[in-house]
């Protein structure tokens, strides 16, 4: 692993203890963070309303939640996680979703279907390049939940670049069978890759606490 | 193991224990299915473009609208598509 890497890694997961633990000791955990004191959740309703965006970096995130085929039981919710003009003004891309249950533990984080969000549809190269600038900054109660994020992406950053990679070996071996335009529309496929996440295992394991 | 790295395992590992304990007893948030609908709209609140996932900024250019799908008719276009800011 480059000493970069390593140390990015150890700063992420200092990151993620840190943020999770302050608001954990206020008794909050990351889905009632992410609804940024909202005592209700609405289906699809988008938290904050306006989406949380970056222009200075091309970040932007919102948390919501609504029932899916693929959906964990345990799940309260998702963030989507997204790059801003990556592909010309006003253009956004999916970089990756990430799910948590009730108490705000990550659950899952997955790739989604263009038509899910609208997206303009990028390689995963160039979506695994953006990923490292995925930063955004805020103010206000989810200035914590944006630090989080970006300390979870770079945590997770070689599962997240597998995801990505293994999203386009699958929408490639599809599309030797169907058009572009009726694969990246197909509502029966929304999510189509996803990796388990265990993060007090991998914070255990960074931390060296893991039972061999 | 590079001091660095030793030193930040050790951080790592003194502050994990109090984010488990911490964690442990945060009360789960409210679900989306334990909360009673949303109340309906008023006559005079501004009417959203049929698209409950679409721009929250009234003043956001209008989406092109796509085809909805035979199988779920209700369905919006893009049900997580983020708010074009």
């Amino acid at each position: 692993m480059p000493i970069g890497r390593a140390v990015s890694t150890w700063q992420a997961a200092a990151d993620v203890v840190a943020v999770q633990t302050r608001l954990a000791q206020a008794g909050m955990g990351m889905a009632q963070a992410a609804m940024a004191g909202a005592t209700r959740c609405e289906t699809l309703r988008h938290y904050p309303r306006a989406d949380v965006i970056d222009r200075a970096n091309g970040s932007q995130f919102y948390y919501h939640a609504h029932g899916s085929r693929r959906c964990p039981p345990n799940e309260h919710g998702h963030f989507h996680l997204f790059a801003r003009n990556l592909a010309g003004e006003a253009s956004f891309s999916h970089l990756a979703a990430l799910s948590l249950d009730a108490q705000g533990w990550p659950l899952r984080w997955f790739c989604t279907n263009r038509w899910v969000t609208g997206e303009h549809w990028l390689p995963a190269a160039q979506l695994i390049e953006a990923l490292a600038g995925f930063q955004p900054r805020t103010t206000g109660r989810l200035a914590p939940v944006a630090q989080w994020l970006a300390a979870m992406v770079h945590l997770y950053a070689d599962g997240l670049a597998a995801l990505l990679r293994r999203r386009d070996r699958l929408m490639a071996g599809r599309l030797a069978h169907m058009p572009a335009e009726t694969l990246f529309e197909d509502r029966r496929l929304d999510v189509i890759t996803e990796t388990q996440v265990a993060l007090p295992a991998r914070l255990q394991q960074l931390a060296g606490l893991a039972r061999h | 193991m590079k001091k660095t790295t030793r030193t930040a395992q050790k951080r790592l590992a003194e502050a994990l224990p109090a984010l488990l304990m911490a964690a442990s007893l945060v009360a789960p948030a409210a679900r989306a299915a334990d909360t009673p609908a949303a109340p309906k709209p008023s006559a005079s609140a501004p009417a959203k473009a049929g698209n409950p996932c679409g721009p929250s900024n009234p003043c956001a250019p209008t989406q092109k609208k796509k085809k909805k799908s035979a199988d779920n008719p209700c369905g919006p276009a893009n049900p997580c598509a983020p708010s074009k800011g």
